[in-house]
Parts: C-alpha cells; sequence; structure tokens
C-alpha cells in the first residue's frame, strides 16, 4: 500500500477516524498497531511473520537485559544476549537481504574456478523495508544495553515502536529515546500539529508526484540507453539527484505529516542537503536518521576518531561501506559507499587547507561558501550516478563520457529540469536562505492564501503527476 | 453554540469553494499552456488540428494543440526538404502516433533510424490521421502524392476500415464540422470531468472492471446492433476493393508500397487477454472478442493477398510486435516501444528495398 496509492486514501482516514474514536491512549496504541501490521501485510502478509520475529526477539532480549541490569546481573551475560540480538536481526537482514547477492557473487567466483557451486539459489523475495525496522529495533536493544533507556514494559509499545506505519518501510529510522516515550505516554494533538501535519502532506505529495514521479521515466530513459554524451549523462545525474532528492524527503514529509497528525513527533530526516558546503556536512542533512544510527552505533563502535589517524579514516570508510551496502545488494551501492568514505576521508585531510581558506577569504567568505556547494554539488551527483547506475560497465562508460569525451550541449535535454527541479530547488533555497519562506507561509498568510496555495500544490500533485512509482527507498 | 456551528460550517464551505476555484483557474492555466485554449473562454474548444470536409480528412497547416503540431502541407511532421527521399507513412491514429510522446510516433523513430547509416539521406512523412479509413486515404491520395512526391509509401491500414463500411460509419459518426466544436461534458466548469476521470483512473480494479462492461454495454445499446464474432464478408469486401484502388493509385505514381500488417495488444490469436478487450468493446460494439480476432485475421489475409498479387513487399507487424502493455498502450495504439519496434521493422524493409532497387 503506497501512500499514493487509492488503497491509502481509504486506509489513512478510516484509522484517523478510529484513532479518535477511540478515547484511552493504549486503545489508542493497538489500533494503530493493528493498522500497522495491515498496512504492512498489504505488500504480503508472510513477512508480517519476519517482522513480529524481530519484535519479539528484540522485546524479549531488552527485558533481560533490564532485569540483568536491575538485579545488578553479570555484564557479561548483557553482553551475550545484545550479541544473541544483534546476530538474530543481522541474520534476518542477511539472508533476507543479502543471500542472493552472496550466492550470485559465490557462485560466479566457483564458476570462475570451475568449481561446483557453493550456495544453493533460493530466489528469496526482499521483504519491504526490512533495513529500516531491523536498524531501529537493534538500535533499541543497543540503547537499553547502554543504559540510555529502560526496557518497554509492554509488547504492544514495543511492537508499535518497530511498526508505526508512517516511518515503518522508508524511515525516518527512529531512535527509541525519541519515539517510544511519545507511545507510553498520553498524547494530546494540537492545533499547530494538524496545520503543520497537512502542511508536510500535501508538501511531500508535490515533492513525490509532481517533481520525483516526473523525473523518473526521464532518468530511466538515460539510464537505459548506451553511448550517452557528456551532456547527457550531466543532465542524468541532475535530474536522478532531484528524483531521488523528491522522491525520498517527499516520502519523509508524508509519513511525518501523518504522524502529526496522530500527535507523534518524527525526528527530521532532511535539511536543505544539496546546500552542503562538505561531505560532513552532507552526511549530517541527508538521510540524517540513518546517518545519525551509522555514528552512533557502527562507527562509535569501531572507535570513531578516538584513536586518531588512519584508524579514523579506515573507521570512516567502513563505516560508509557498510552504509552503502545497506541500500543494496549490489556492488554499484559498495563502490557509492567508498566513494562517500573516500570523499569524507579527503576532506577531513584538507580541513587545515579550508580553515586557512576561510580566514584568507575574509569578507568573501560568504562567496567561498556558495563556491563550496556548487561543488560539492558536483561530487553529490557523481555519487548518485554511482547509486543509480544498473551496473560497474555503465558506470565505467558514465564516467568515460563525462571526463573524457568531447561534450555536445543540446539544451533541449535539460528541460525537465528545469520543469521539475528547478521549482523545487528554488523553494528550497528560499528556505534555505533564511528567508522563512516555508514557515512564513504556514504562519504569517492568511488562512484563505495558504489554502489557494495548498491548491496548487495539490493540483499539480494530481493532474499533472507522472504515472505513480514506488518510493525509491522501499526496496532498501 | 449554534451560531458557531454555523459560522465554522460557513468557514469551511468558503475554504472549499477557494480551493474548487483556485483548481478551476490551474486547469484553464493548464489548457492555455499545453492545448492553446483560451483560459477565460467559456466552452472548452480544443483547437482542431484537423478536419474532416468535402476535400476528405486533412491537416489543417500550422495548427497545433500543445502535443501534436502539423506543418505547412497539413502533415504531423517537419517541413519538407526538396533533396531528401521521401517516405510517406499512410495509415490512421496508430500511424498518427496518439499514444507516445511526441517525437516518439514511428514514422518519426523510421526516420532517425534510416538516417543513422546515412545522415539527411531519408524524410519521413506521417501522412496520417486519427480516425482515417482506406476510402479517406484514397480520397486525399493523389493530392499527397503531388505535394509530397515519396518514393516509397508504407501503408499500415487500420482495421476499423474493415469493422464499419462507409455508410454504417458514416450513420454513427456523422461527419463533424466546424460549427460543432467538441463541447465538454460538464459544461462551463473544466475541472469536474477531469476530476470524475482521474477518481475513475484510481478506482480500484474491480470497480473499474465492472465500469468498462457497463461501457461495453451501453456502447452495445447506443449502437443498436448485435455484436458479432463474424463480419459479413461484404465488409472484407469493401475494405480489399478500397484496399485495391488505393495500390493501383500509388503504383500509377511509381511508388513502391510496403505494406503492413495490423497488429493489436492481444496477439493475432488473442494469447494476451486483458482490461483492453473491454475498452475495445465499448470502442468497437460491433464485435465479440472473437469477433475481434477473426476480423483482424480476415483483414491482414486481405492485405497480404493484394500486396501477394501486385508483388509488394510485406511487413508482418501482426505476428513481429509482440503482444502485451509493453509495446502498447491500448487495443492499438503503440507506446514508444512498440513504435520502436515497428520502426526497425520498416527501416530493415525499407533497407531491402533500396537494397533490390539498387536505390
Amino acid at each position: 500500500m503506497l501512500f499514493n496509492s487509492f488503497a491509502f486514501l481509504l486506509f489513512f482516514p478510516t484509522v484517523l477516524a478510529g484513532y479518535y474514536m477511540l478515547r484511552d491512549y493504549r486503545q489508542q496504541n493497538i489500533w494503530l498497531l493493528a493498522a500497522s501490521l495491515f498496512f504492512y501485510g498489504s505488500w504480503d502478509w508472510r513477512f508480517l511473520f519476519l517482522l513480529l520475529f524481530t519484535i519479539v526477539v528484540d522485546f524479549m532480549v531488552a527485558r533481560q537485559i533490564q532485569r540483568l541490569r536491575d538485579a545488578s546481573g553479570s555484564p557479561g551475560a548483557q553482553r551475550l544476549l545484545l550479541t544473541a540480538s544483534i546476530v538474530a536481526n543481522l541474520g534476518v537482514l542477511a539472508f533476507f537481504k543479502y543471500y542472493n547477492f552472496f550466492e550470485n557473487n559465490l557462485n560466479g567466483v566457483a564458476n570462475w574456478l570451475h568449481l561446483p557451486p557453493t550456495l544453493p539459489a533460493l530466489h528469496v523475495a526482499l521483504a519491504i523495508g526490512i533495513s529500516f525496522f531491523t536498524f531501529q529495533s537493534m538500535s533499541y536493544t543497543i540503547d537499553v544495553y547502554r543504559g540510555h533507556l529502560r526496557a518497554a514494559e509492554r509488547l504492544t509499545d514495543f511492537a508499535l515502536f518497530v511498526s508505526f506505519f508512517p516511518h515503518l518501510v522508508a524511515g525516518p529510522i527512529m531512535r527509541a529515546v525519541d519515539l517510544l516515550p511519545q507511545i507510553v505516554h498520553p498524547r494530546r494533538t494540537t492545533r499547530e500539529q494538524v496545520e503543520g501535519g497537512i502542511h508536510l502532506i500535501v508538501w511531500g505529495f508535490w515533492k513525490k508526484m509532481f517533481v520525483a514521479d516526473n523525473l523518473a521515466p526521464i532518468v530511466n530513459d538515460f539510464f537505459s540507453r548506451g553511448n550517452l554524451s557528456g551532456f547527457e549523462v550531466l543532465v542524468a545525474a541532475y535530474a536522478f539527484a532531484f528524483q531521488i532528492y523528491g522522491d525520498f524527503s517527499g516520502y519523509t514529509d508524508i509519513a511525518r505529516g501523518v504522524a502529526k497528525l496522530f500527535g507523534f513527533e518524527l525526528t527530521l530526516n532532511f535539511n536543505l542537503p544539496y546546500l552542503s558546503a562538505s561531505p560532513q556536512e552532507f552526511w549530517t542533512r541527508w538521510h540524517i536518521s540513518l546517518s545519525t544510527w551509522l555514528r552512533e552505533y557502527l562507527y562509535f563502535s569501531l572507535g570513531g576518531n578516538r584513536r586518531g589517524g588512519f584508524l579514523t579514516y579506515r573507521n570512516l570508510l567502513l563505516t560508509m561501506v557498510i552504509g552503502g551496502l545497506w541500500h543494496g545488494a549490489a556492488w554499484n551501492f559498495v563502490l557509492w559507499g567508498l566513494y562517500q568514505g573516500v570523499l569524507l576521508v579527503g576532506h577531513r585531510l584538507l580541513v587545515p587547507f579550508f580553515a586557512r581558506l576561510t580566514v584568507l577569504a575574509g569578507t568573501w567568505r560568504p562567496v567561498l561558501r556558495v563556491f563550496a556547494i556548487v561543488v560539492m554539488f558536483q561530487f553529490t551527483c557523481y555519487g548518485w550516478l554511482l547509486f543509480r547506475a544498473t551496473s560497474l560497465a555503465q558506470i565505467a562508460s558514465m564516467t568515460h563520457a563525462l571526463f573524457f569525451e568531447r561534450w555536445q550541449i543540446e539544451p533541449a535535454q535539460a528541460w525537465p529540469l528545469l520543469v521539475f527541479a528547478v521549482p523545487l530547488a528554488v523553494l528550497e533555497l528560499a528556505a534555505g536562505a533564511r528567508l522563512g519562506f516555508l514557515q512564513a507561509w504556514r504562519r504569517r498568510l492568511p488562512l484563505e492564501l495558504r489554502v489557494a496555495g495548498y491548491s496548487v500544490l495539490a493540483y499539480l500533485s494530481i493532474f499533472l503527476a507522472a504515472k505513480p512509482q514506488s518510493f525509491i527507498y522501499f526496496k532498501f | 453554540m449554534p451560531s458557531t456551528i454555523v459560522s465554522r460550517s460557513m468557514r469551511i464551505l468558503g475554504l472549499a469553494l477557494i480551493a474548487a476555484v483556485t483548481w478551476e483557474a490551474c486547469t484553464r492555466i493548464q489548457d492555455q499552456v499545453t492545448l492553446g485554449v483560451p483560459a477565460l473562454s467559456l466552452r472548452y474548444e480544443a483547437p482542431a488540428i484537423y478536419a474532416y470536409d468535402a476535400r476528405g480528412v486533412h491537416g489543417i497547416p500550422f495548427a497545433h494543440d500543445g502535443k501534436f503540431r502539423i506543418n505547412s502541407i497539413g502533415f504531423r511532421s517537419p517541413e519538407l526538404v526538396p533533396e531528401r527521399e521521401t517516405i510517406l507513412c499512410l495509415g490512421a491514429s496508430e500511424t498518427f502516433g496518439i499514444a507516445e510522446t511526441d517525437g516518439k510516433e514511428y514514422p518519426r523513430q523510421l526516420e532517425r533510424r534510416l538516417n543513422e547509416a546515412h545522415p539527411g539521406r531519408y524524410q519521413v512523412v506521417n501522412g496520417a490521421l486519427p480516425g482515417e479509413r482506406i476510402e479517406d486515404i484514397e480520397v486525399t491520395l493523389a493530392r499527397t502524392l503531388k505535394t509530397t512526391r515519396p518514393k516509397y509509401a508504407i501503408l499500415y491500414a487500420s482495421p476499423g476500415s474493415a469493422i464499419w463500411t462507409a455508410e454504417q460509419w458514416d450513420h454513427l459518426h456523422p461527419t463533424p464540422t466546424s460549427k460543432d466544436p467538441p463541447v465538454e461534458r460538464w459544461g462551463r466548469f473544466r475541472l469536474l470531468s477531469r476530476l470524475t476521470s482521474k477518481i475513475r483512473a484510481a478506482l480500484p480494479e474491480p470497480i473499474q472492471a465492472w465500469s468498462r462492461k457497463r461501457a461495453v454495454v451501453a456502447a452495445i445499446a447506443a449502437a443498436h446492433e448485435i455484436p458479432a464474432s463474424h463480419l459479413p464478408e461484404s465488409n472484407f469486401r469493401a475494405f480489399s476493393d478500397h484496399l485495391e484502388r488505393t495500390l493501383a493509385v500509388l503504383a500509377a505514381a511509381h511508388v513502391r508500397t510496403i505494406v503492413v500488417t495490423h497488429a493489436n495488444r492481444f496477439g493475432p490469436d488473442g494469447a494476451v487477454r486483458d482490461a483492453q478487450l473491454e475498452t475495445f468493446r465499448a470502442f468497437y460494439p460491433r464485435l465479440t472478442d472473437d469477433g475481434l480476432f477473426d476480423t483482424q485475421r480476415r483483414f491482414n489475409a486481405v492485405l497480404r493477398r493484394a500486396a501477394r498479387t501486385r508483388h509488394l513487399p510485406v511487413v508482418d507487424a501482426a505476428r513481429q510486435i509482440a503482444p502485451g502493455s509493453a509495446n502498447f498502450s491500448d487495443f492499438f495504439h503503440f507506446t514508444d516501444r512498440g513504435s520502436a519496434r515497428m520502426a526497425q521493422l520498416l527501416a530493415d524493409a525499407v533497407r531491402e528495398e533500396d537494397v533490390a532497387t539498387g536505390g
């Protein structure tokens, strides 16, 4: 059940009406849990067992860890329980997301060495949103182990934390410290939340249906053709940059908006990422919930930057490669992760130079920042090319066309960017330039004008939308 | 308390009205930008790009309605370049290209393919218009040949030419004139019809299937005929006669004609059966499902026979274009990919003819 489907159009108001008919927040939680399981089961009911397995394992492990902690039990036993939880979660993820990838590659190597296949071909179906709910559930157990949080008392509360339908299949990846307290305490939906929720839903649908879905066939066309010119590769990368941003941030906006209407606050996942002036800044603005997760639970666990120099760079590279692989079981995602890691390491190495440059720039600092943003955007777009490519051969051919062939500029190829990407960029820039455009729209304009504005966005989303596409991040 | 409820209700109604007026304004701006229909016009009147009058069906020079653009001599093609070898495509909406992205209709794709090896050698004229039947082609052919002087003609006739005889067609679809512009069903409020069709398209498949079945029943009732699984032989004889005369005119003008059999979404034997069958039946209420496949077989048999008799090359699109939604956007019309496949088949045929004639 996609957000942009007729089924969701029926599902959401029904759940909302049922929710507000119930007075007690515990009953509301049960209602939301049932709705969330129905939402997830609507894709493939068999994967419900997978979701329930993750929920039950982590709930029980966390309870056990809490019991040991309260009784001042052995840290070794707690660690053992945590390891069991991590193994169970990563085992599920490895099998349901990466088995086919491992099988293809290992058998490919075996074939190359003239050996019999090492793994049987099982053609495991990918469970929607598995990376999101596994990471979220794992973070809970780790937080309980670290003592940042007490284990949930009720299974239903924890189950709702993992499966709450707005963020279940494509995030944001919520940390238990942020979402669980909202579940276990009575909620009150404020007028501000309702207004903000509607704003985010309309805005999100516009980004998804008007911007991303209209760019999708253009991007698909570029990436399905061979022999693109350098200019076409550039247009393809730019178009995909705005498609994936419109798609993913659109989804997050809808998810946050829907959650607000139930009185929940989900974490911000995007903060104008294309206005980043460095790779480090980019990862504090793009898919914030994932980068926070990777930093908190992987990078810091590896030692972070505590041991300095080489080990810091190794940790950065390892974290980003795993982050790349989190996105999908394919070599181009590994390459994309590695590329992001190299950018972060490169930037870290050049920090003293950039600091000097900033001092030298003096009053020209804003110009320097704009220049850095433009350069960083080019690096980001090349990264998207690695991300979107369908094979390593395509990456090689596109890179060759981009950097080593003579460009033939055909402005007609770029018009979709003008129609679909520029309006998004302009609005985002307006917001980024601290004009408070969106906030002003929401808070200061008369209601009548706001309704007219939202109606225009809704019109573009409904009547000028292309064929509805699945959200890109669902398959992660 | 009641006054609060009334004032709140009035406010909500007012906001709903603002939203509706905004959407109507958006609809009109969209019509102005994409179709050239004046935003303030009270009647919805899409600009005509072709006319159906005493001169037969013909494109209106320089007309455009957003997607389709007609050139100075009445074809959906770039302006002719005198020194190029011309290929004339004859047919109906499948050739005109109503469903493909602009520039992806098969005549344009054919031109690009042919010119890959010999840049600038060929120009392909899209001589087709939607709804054109074989007798319409026949009426305007001499004039078309005079203006385009083609080396080859590609004939991709629509089975509509055999499903209805000329008399039946004229009875059911009186020739529109410029005095009777199409008026939207919802009169002056353009938004409603658009909203209705959007909601219909978003409905779950079972409801859409029921709605399609109702449309078929309504179309059959309106046609006052019992759907046939086997059309009378006279229909095919009439088609054959018109076809013969058309080929004779082309031969007399020394134009080598490539005859193309008609392909559809369901395949020659109805291997693919999906919701588009009902759309087809609502469009052609004279036929049952089996009637469609029977008509298609007999129609293509007439084409093959005519080509054989005159020793003309045949492109068997009916067998060589795979059925299904990848190549067909509805029952007859191509997707971009279907058009590309058609262009590939035709380019091969043109090259073979070039080799055979030493051209």
